[in-house]
């Protein structure tokens, strides 16, 4: 068996003379969580649904779960879980006539015992129409129908839009179970904390284009770290800003400085010992501002 | 393609209805009127004096013809009837499936185990079938206002063939409906052009037999070749008939081509921009 579930290479769609991807190379693992960060507009939406063979690229090729959508795309889709960034549904029929819908469109794979379940974890009521709804209670159907069926590979477009703290959570946790059951989830957010929570590897696009992908962790590691140092005296402590990986950021007379240490502490934290220190503070930079600095990296360009 | 099928009757169902009662009320009423006119001096020494003093406006409606059932049908029925049950066939060829695209409810159905083809012909047999329903409601309503009429009498199977000629051209203005749907950026506009075209159709073939200039275009107006009198007395014309299913089909063979090659919207109407490139696509043959 393949050890991707999705492979990407070069994949590139236009929108008239608008090139929304711009060689996408992308591959998610059998079995993993990886996140899809981008702003709005980024290629996100678009590139899910060419996986989906909803819309259909000009260049690049694609593989899903080892088949090609283009070729394949009813093999592809019986297997995978599909929620759309924009969700609509038939505002005439209740979440109940839905699944059954839905259901037999897949040829009644699913149990319904797990929609009940997956419905009362996210506190879905089956059997009020979907107009009545709020737009959270409408992306509790999505989440549903998206995992009714135990699907293998679960493409997921801003799963937690609209929900409340509480459900957010419980999406989560659904799709960390998902995981331990050997599924694969792709899901793209621009909530950078539910990615950190708990995506394994993130992807970010941008522009059309993969800028960086990465494991969570790792990503996390070699971000910069802010620290900031209270002396106890006025001091003139010019070495530390040449030390290799720190830059200075402000400077509060000669008492405080913040500075950007990028990778090991060990140098600064050495020189720093022959200096008179009232407080020492350091943060580590959130997978947020790491997404920001790619996104600003760019636009400087 | 049965739960395409089933759930797109499903949806229907208000159609259904609300068309369903307009056109059998419609109908009802044929027997009692032809009764009430039939049987009323004055109304036929109006109907003569039209013919002497306003000949050509008597010749459009046919009133020589009014006094017998079938051409009681064909003026007071058949007349308007085809451009009431044509709007229906526009905006249901317009929406089976650019509604739900539009809508946004289309990107999720295709996100799930059913192809395009079952898709486009599950809703396509639909509203076939739908439209089939409404000709099947006006024809039974047409038969019941016979039951209470002592004049109003036209054999059943007779009376069918007006319903299957028409079948035959509602078909055509649902598949041109359908047509301009995956080739413009609105269903709205798809619908607009197609009724546009049903309404002139209408009147060229009305106004044909006393407006000279008119003939020629009345070749190319698919109402033209609606047989209604002609149907019952002498039968139907399969010819026309069977020209009129092929052209389509070949219009509903079309617009699957291009549904399938089509890019789903997400939602929302398209832009010009989008008709370019569905030509362009057409073009390069996918």
């Amino acid at each position: 068996m393949n050890e991707f579930a999705i492979t990407i290479d070069g994949l590139e769609k236009y929108y008239g003379s608008f090139k929304a991807l711009h060689g996408v190379d992308l591959k998610a693992k059998r079995g993993e969580i990886l996140g899809f960060l981008g702003p709005n507009g980024a290629g996100k939406t678009t590139t899910i649904r060419c996986m989906l063979d909803l819309i259909h690229p000009q260049g690049g090729t694609i593989s899903v779960l080892g088949l090609n959508p283009q070729a394949e795309p009813e093999a592809i889709k019986a297997r995978v879980g599909y929620l759309p960034g924009e969700l609509h549904l038939d505002e005439n029929m209740t979440a109940q006539q839905i699944f059954r819908y839905f259901n037999r469109l897949r040829g009644n794979r699913s149990n319904w015992d797990y929609i009940e379940e997956l419905s009362d974890r996210l506190k879905l009521e089956l059997k009020t129409p979907i107009k009545n709804f709020s737009h959270g209670n409408k992306q509790k159907v999505g989440v549903v129908q998206a995992l009714m069926h135990r699907p293998e590979l679960v493409l997921l477009d801003e799963p937690t839009g609209g929900l409340d703290p509480l459900m957010q959570q419980e999406v989560l946790r659904m799709l960390a179970e998902a995981q331990d059951n050997g599924v694969t989830v792709f899901f793209s957010s621009h909530i950078i904390s539910e990615v950190q929570a708990v995506a394994d590897r993130v992807a970010v696009i941008r522009e059309g284009k993969i800028v960086e992908v990465a494991e969570t962790a790792s990503l996390l590691h070699r971000s910069m770290r802010q620290v900031r140092i209270r002396f106890q005296q006025p001091t003139k402590a010019e070495e530390l800003f040449k030390l290799p990986g720190v830059e200075l950021i402000a400077k509060d007379d000669d008492l405080g400085v913040l500075l950007q240490v990028e990778g090991d502490m060990d140098a600064l934290i050495k020189t720093l010992a022959k200096y008179p220190v009232n407080d020492f503070e350091t943060e580590r930079t959130s997978l947020e501002e790491i997404f920001l600095a790619y996104y600003e990296g760019e636009e400087d360009k | 393609m049965f739960t395409v099928i089933r759930y797109s009757l499903r949806s229907s169902r208000g159609a259904i209805i609300g068309w369903g009662i307009g056109l059998a009320a419609l109908a009802i009423m044929m027997g009692s009127f032809f009764d009430m006119m039939v049987g009323s001096n004055e109304m036929m020494d109006v109907m003569n004096a039209y013919a002497v003093t306003m000949p050509e406006f008597a010749e459009i409606f046919n009133f020589s013809a009014m006094n017998t059932p079938i051409g009681w049908l064909d003026v007071e029925y058949f007349s308007f009837v085809p451009l009431i049950i044509g709007l229906f066939a526009t905006g249901a060829g317009a929406s089976l499936l650019a509604r739900d695209e539009e809508g946004g409810t289309l990107d999720l159905i295709l996100a799930h185990p059913v192809s395009r083809t079952t898709l486009f012909w599950g809703r396509f047999l639909t509203t076939t079938l739908v439209t089939i329903i409404l000709l099947l409601i006006s024809w039974a309503s047409l038969l019941l206002s016979m039951t209470w009429s002592e004049n109003f009498t036209i054999p059943a199977l007779d009376l069918l063939l007006p319903f299957t000629s028409l079948f035959a051209i509602l078909m055509f203005f649902m598949t041109l409906a359908l047509l301009l749907s995956m080739l413009l950026p609105a269903r709205r506009i798809a619908n607009m052009l197609a009724a546009m075209l049903l309404v002139a159709s209408f009147f060229i073939t009305l106004m044909s037999g006393v407006v000279d200039q008119l003939e020629r275009a009345a070749d190319f107006s698919p109402l033209t070749y609606l047989e209604t009198a002609t149907a019952i007395e002498d039968g139907l014309n399969l010819t026309w008939f069977g020209v009129f299913i092929a052209i389509d089909l070949v219009l509903a063979l079309i617009s699957w081509q291009m549904f399938q090659r089509r890019d789903v919207r997400v939602g929302g109407e398209g832009t010009w921009r989008f008709l370019k490139r569905n030509l362009r696509v057409a073009g390069e043959g996918g």
